[in-house]
């Protein structure tokens, strides 16, 4: 989340952060392999102390809100492997507790353990991946399993959870459940009737 | 419009930023390791460092 390394939680919305990532930078000791960006960290919508996060080429769990972490898939860089930090895998998790997880190669792994166990499923088509924009998992409020394949054009679309997929590069097409990103990156409800939004271009609107 | 952090995004390229609201109603938003803030739905804004305010942990 910034210069600082290591993964950091604000019980006060950002007034003061505790580090909660202490396992996880023992248990790697190529430090500067430990980047990542938003979408390489999922929180089960059910049950939010479990934790995912998808950094160094690996995949690491959570079962107590951060305070320790375990690692469930992958094996730690080696030491002095520091001067190119590795894509890590992107996460979504569903909302009875599946965990989706793509990796640099966009190979997509599915876990219904809690990360004990991972699968590998079909590869979703024309998920090119960079640095810049890495292609990242997401679902829709009715289960859709989407890939989001920039710098490809439009959305992969798996209805029956990772097994089959099909392209869609209509723009408006999903307008309806997913929020255009450069309209809106995030949207957020404070009270029923007040929502605040903040665009790609950093502006907060209510 | 209600608030505005400097920012380096352009089309193609991925936002480094972020807005989360607590349950009690505040509201943070981060961009370019920028942090903002607020509690009155919007109107006034405090930015806050991560850098000076943070402790270890376990």
């Amino acid at each position: 989340m910034t210069d600082l390394s290591g993964l950091f939680r604000s019980r006060d919305a950002g007034v003061t952060w505790r580090k909660m990532s202490a396992d996880v930078e023992r248990g790697v000791p190529a430090r500067k392999q430990i980047i990542s960006h938003k979408r390489q960290f999922a929180i089960d919508p059910q049950e939010p102390r479990l934790l995912y996060w998808g950094v160094c080429g690996m995949i690491w769990a959570s079962h107590d809100g951060g305070v320790t972490w375990q690692a469930v898939f992958g094996v730690p860089p080696k030491v002095g492997d520091d001067k190119t930090p590795q894509l890590g895998h992107a996460l979504a998790c569903a909302a009875d507790g599946t965990v989706y997880a793509l990796d640099h190669e966009s190979t997509l792994r599915v876990s219904r353990d809690h990360g004990a166990t991972w699968t590998e499923l079909t590869k979703p088509p024309r998920a090119k991946n960079s640095a810049d924009t890495p292609a990242f998992p997401f679902l829709l409020a009715d289960g859709t399993l989407c890939v989001a394949c920039r710098p490809s054009r439009g959305l992969a679309i798996s209805k029956d959870g990772g097994n089959t997929w099909e392209m869609n590069c209509r723009r408006a097409s999903f307008s309806p459940h997913v929020p255009r990103r450069r309209a809106a990156d995030c949207l957020r409800l404070i009270r029923p009737a007040n929502c605040i939004a903040a665009s790609t271009a950093a502006q907060v609107s209510r | 419009m209600i608030k505005e952090v400097p920012h380096q995004w352009e089309p193609g390229l991925r936002f480094a930023g972020g807005l989360a609201v607590a349950k009690d109603g505040k509201v943070m938003l981060w961009a370019m390791s920028r942090l903002v803030v607020n509690n009155d739905n919007g109107e006034t804004w405090t930015r806050h460092r991560i850098e000076t305010n943070w402790d270890r942990g376990s």
